[in-house]
């Protein structure tokens, strides 16, 4: 871990409208990530991790507040600087794995890096590795619904360290495994941090998940506390 | 690309039932305008041989004041030098001298109007379909005199059988009277009824000896080299006036258009009225690509919003769909466009409608119809509806592209 700013937000708030009535999900949230870090929002359901952690993604635009993303604040950028940023600088690891039914597991491993427009041959060798620190090169021709769900959500993490993000936001990650494979897959999420660097940030009510970090946030009702 | 292109075409292969129907969706209007054309062609083509081979060839020649003469028969007294510039001419094929001339036939005690017409024997076959309408007895031979053939209606008309002869008496003011009594060696079933109860054939020396001058005729009947259709108006319209100036005042050279506008009306109404046809085909196979594309992004709201999620461009997403619709669109035009082909091609070697005999006959078409397609026309066809099915692509790509990554990826659909 370094002294270098990953994310940083500022009186971070997000408030849903609907039927005319505000909710608030997020309040006035100042919070700072440093780079290499291996951390968690913790809270019960509805506490707001989610929302921060899609506000700290630019996949949501707070009501009021800052993020920056390195040194780049988000407020600013229009839909396509914000797509640009998260392919560039964000990875993303989904509760439900999300991967692309219709590609492989190592083409979903190499999905961001053709998005980015890596070459063909360099992408292939960077996910053929991170699959094998995944343990999981022996399943790169399947398809996702051949995979278990521990399996499934290994590519996806594959697929989100593949780019070489400064940051990687994983939301309830362990959610859908079993113990078994839940542990496994944060043993390599820490093999990944420790070995490479990669700064993690999670959402889970995970106990599993939450002993593992080193950085607990709690979050209740939209407020760290 | 070769990512995208693998992509789109294992998202096609998803609902692979939906997937072809669509691409039928895109062949069939591909396919149908192929026909449609091909059909059209035929017709114009048929239309076009009927009327320039058994009446009007490409070009004819009369007198200049043939069609203001009241009176009389408007004959050309002396037709050979007519033919000597004619037959000089490198655009010609071939040609012939036709003596037309109304005059009263009877037998026993009956009589019809007709319509005389005198030919070479020999010639006649060549630029004037009498011939092959020959359906008892023979026909015209070189050399043959006081001999006939008639329409079947007439000889029904008049009682009259092969074998027997006919009473044609031929009156004009000008040529006077005339009387022969020829054999009918044979009977004609011209496509056109009204033509069955009125034509008999002659040799051209009989049919002179009716106006008494043995160099006349009514028309010079001329067929120009490699023309195969309407389409060649501008060629034929060129060579008749560069016949006419050769000819001089004196005459007169009309193009086969000039002298059938009842066939030239038809012409401006079948092909639009395919082509209106087809573009319904056309419409509809936009409409099912439009929908499949559109329900296909509908299951994948919950995914296309991963990938935006991911840090996919809006353009890029809009640029997956349009894959799809190309690879859709591109093969169904490709296979509609090659199935149409080989149809075409199949339908050019002949092709007979039984089931329409009736009605085309009547109308003086010959019931073998030989398809056919330009290059052009088969391109049009195929790009049509490519650009068709791009367009009804773009109303899905943009409500693809416009998700919200969140929202989308909470989809329950």
């Amino acid at each position: 871990m370094t002294n270098e700013l990953v994310v940083r937000t500022e009186r971070l708030s997000k408030s849903y409208v609907a039927d005319g009535i505000e909710t608030p999900a997020v309040r006035g949230v100042n919070l700072k990530i440093r780079a290499g870090e291996f951390a968690a929002l913790a809270g019960p359901s509805g506490s707001g991790k989610s929302t921060l952690l899609h506000l700290i993604g630019g996949l949501l635009r707070p009501t009021s507040g800052q993020v920056w993303i390195e040194q780049q604040a988000l407020g600013g950028l229009t839909p396509d600087q914000l797509a640009r940023l998260r392919l560039r600088r964000i990875g993303f690891v989904f509760q439900a794995y999300n991967l692309i039914p219709v590609l492989t597991a190592l083409e979903n491993t190499e999905f961001v890096m053709e998005l980015q427009g890596v070459p063909e041959g360099q992408r292939r060798d960077r996910a053929l590795e991170l699959l094998s620190i995944l343990e999981i090169a022996e399943y790169a021709d399947r398809f996702p619904n051949k995979l278990s769900g521990g399996e499934q959500q290994r590519v996806a993490v594959a697929r989100a360290v593949a780019a070489r993000p400064a940051l990687v936001l994983a939301d309830e990650p362990t959610a859908n495994l079993d113990s078994e494979s839940g542990q496994k897959l944060m043993d390599l999420l820490r093999r990944l941090n420790h070995e490479r660097g990669v700064t993690f940030l999670f959402a889970s009510h995970d106990p599993r998940l939450l002993n593992q970090v080193e950085r607990v946030i709690e979050l209740h009702d939209g407020v760290i506390g | 690309m070769r990512f995208s292109l693998r992509l789109a075409w294992r998202n096609l292969s998803r609902n692979r039932r939906r997937s072809v129907l669509t691409l039928l969706a895109v062949l069939l209007p591909v396919l149908i305008l192929d026909l449609m054309w091909g059909f059209s062609n035929a017709v114009q083509r048929n239309l076009f041989e009927s009327t320039t081979q058994l009446e009007t060839g490409h070009l004819q020649v009369h007198r200049a004041d043939y069609r203001q003469l009241q009176t009389g028969l408007p004959l050309i007294q002396n037709v050979t030098p007519v033919l000597q510039i004619i037959a000089q001419d490198p655009a010609i094929e071939r040609f012939a001298v036709r003596l037309d001339l109304p005059a009263l036939a009877a037998h026993g005690d009956r009589s019809r109007g007709v319509l005389l017409r005198g030919v070479r024997p020999g010639k006649a076959g060549q630029l004037s379909a009498l011939d092959k309408w020959v359906r008892t007895g023979r026909p015209l031979k070189a050399g043959d005199r006081k001999v006939a053939l008639a329409g079947s209606n007439l000889l029904k008309a008049l009682h009259l059988k092969v074998g027997q002869s006919v009473i044609l008496l031929s009156a004009s003011l000008r040529t006077g009277t005339g009387v022969l009594i020829p054999k009918v060696v044979g009977s004609l079933a011209p496509p056109s009824p009204q033509l069955s109860r009125s034509i008999i054939e002659l040799p051209l020396a009989d049919a002179r000896s009716l106006v008494h001058n043995p160099q006349a005729a009514s028309s010079v009947v001329v067929l120009l080299k490699d023309i195969s259709g309407p389409w060649d108006q501008s060629r034929i319209e060129r060579e008749a006036r560069s016949l006419q100036a050769k000819l001089g005042p004196d005459y007169l050279v009309e193009t086969w258009a000039e002298l059938a506008p009842a066939t030239v009306g038809l012409f401006k109404i079948i092909q639009p009225l395919y082509l209106a046809f087809s573009l319904i085909f056309f419409l509809l196979g936009g409409l099912v690509v439009l929908n499949t594309l559109y329900l296909s992004v509908l299951e994948r709201t919950r995914e296309l919003g991963v990938v935006l999620a991911l840090g996919s461009s809006r353009r890029r997403v809009l640029g997956w769909i349009e894959v799809e619709a190309v690879l859709l669109a591109g093969l169904g035009a490709l296979l509609g466009s090659a199935l149409g082909l080989a149809l075409v091609g199949w339908g050019s070697l002949g092709f007979r409608l039984p089931g329409f005999y009736a009605e085309f006959v009547s109308i003086g078409l010959n019931n073998i119809f030989y398809l056919s397609i330009s290059p052009a026309e088969a391109a049009l066809s195929a790009g049509l509806m490519f650009v068709l099915a791009l367009t009804a692509a773009a109303y899905p790509g943009w409500r693809a592209a416009r998700l919200e990554p969140v929202e989308a990826m909470h989809f329950a659909g």
